[in-house]
């Protein structure tokens, strides 16, 4: 499934093994996730989402031939613990 | 930012449970390269037990988790891949072997016959789970 992973991650200067940490998983899982190779469960899309603080549709985009979702955010909002509110 | 987190310690055990394992698989091979099977399959016996304790000790005395869910959905699909590939073999192999006997060019044996029973027994049990979890679902 396409998704902006990488893009938040990059963004939040998270490193994979990081997130693995932040939401209990192996980094090969981020991994897998971002290179679109494995489809996390709905727990796991919502602790992702949880820990950028944003929706799971922001994450993940489930339109097949659909562009990665809007990740492009400049500053470090939606980051755990540095964000500013959510527009 | 990182946190010491339950898939994390897992590590440590799954280590411990993989180098168990890999001693006791050169223990018995070395047994019975230098004709001490006898040892080599006590060691086997007992690095087997205790990988086998290791992971009963872990889900059940342990917040570490051995495994996240992508690992374990990908020993679902090698499950299901193997299942699958036995399961559709087996069932051409016996069809080959019953026309085969009744043909009389090759009467079925008794280990093809307890291969057969093993098969039947494999695939009853595949059904009466597949049932059991429908129930459950």
């Amino acid at each position: 499934m396409k998704n902006g992973l990488r893009e938040r991650r990059e963004t939040c200067g998270l490193s994979q093994a990081d997130l693995a940490a932040a939401v209990d998983v192996t980094r090969q899982t981020i991994n897998a996730i971002e290179r679109e190779r494995y489809d996390p469960s709905l727990e796991l899309a919502f602790a992702l989402a949880a820990h950028f603080d944003c929706r799971i549709e922001d994450l993940f985009d489930p339109a097949l031939n659909g562009d990665h979702p809007d990740s492009s955010t400049d500053d470090q909002r939606n980051c755990p613990g540095g964000g500013t509110e959510r527009t | 930012m990182a946190t010491t987190r339950p898939i994390q310690d897992g590590r440590k055990y799954r280590r411990l449970i993989y180098g168990l394992i890999a001693v006791g698989i050169v223990s018995l091979l070395a047994g019975t390269a230098i004709e001490r099977s006898l040892a080599g399959l006590v060691v086997y016996a007992l690095a087997v037990l205790g990988a086998f304790t290791t992971i009963l000790l872990v889900r059940y005395r342990s917040s570490a988790v051995l495994q996240d869910e992508r690992e374990h959905r990908l020993e679902q699909r090698a499950s299901h891949i193997t299942f699958q590939l036995f399961g559709y073999l087996g069932l051409f192999a016996f069809i080959g072997l019953f026309f085969l006997d009744a043909t009389g060019q090759a009467p079925l044996g008794a280990t093809a016959e307890t291969l057969l029973y093993a098969y039947a027994v494999i695939c009853l049990t595949w059904g009466a789970i597949c049932i059991g979890l429908r129930y459950r679902v």
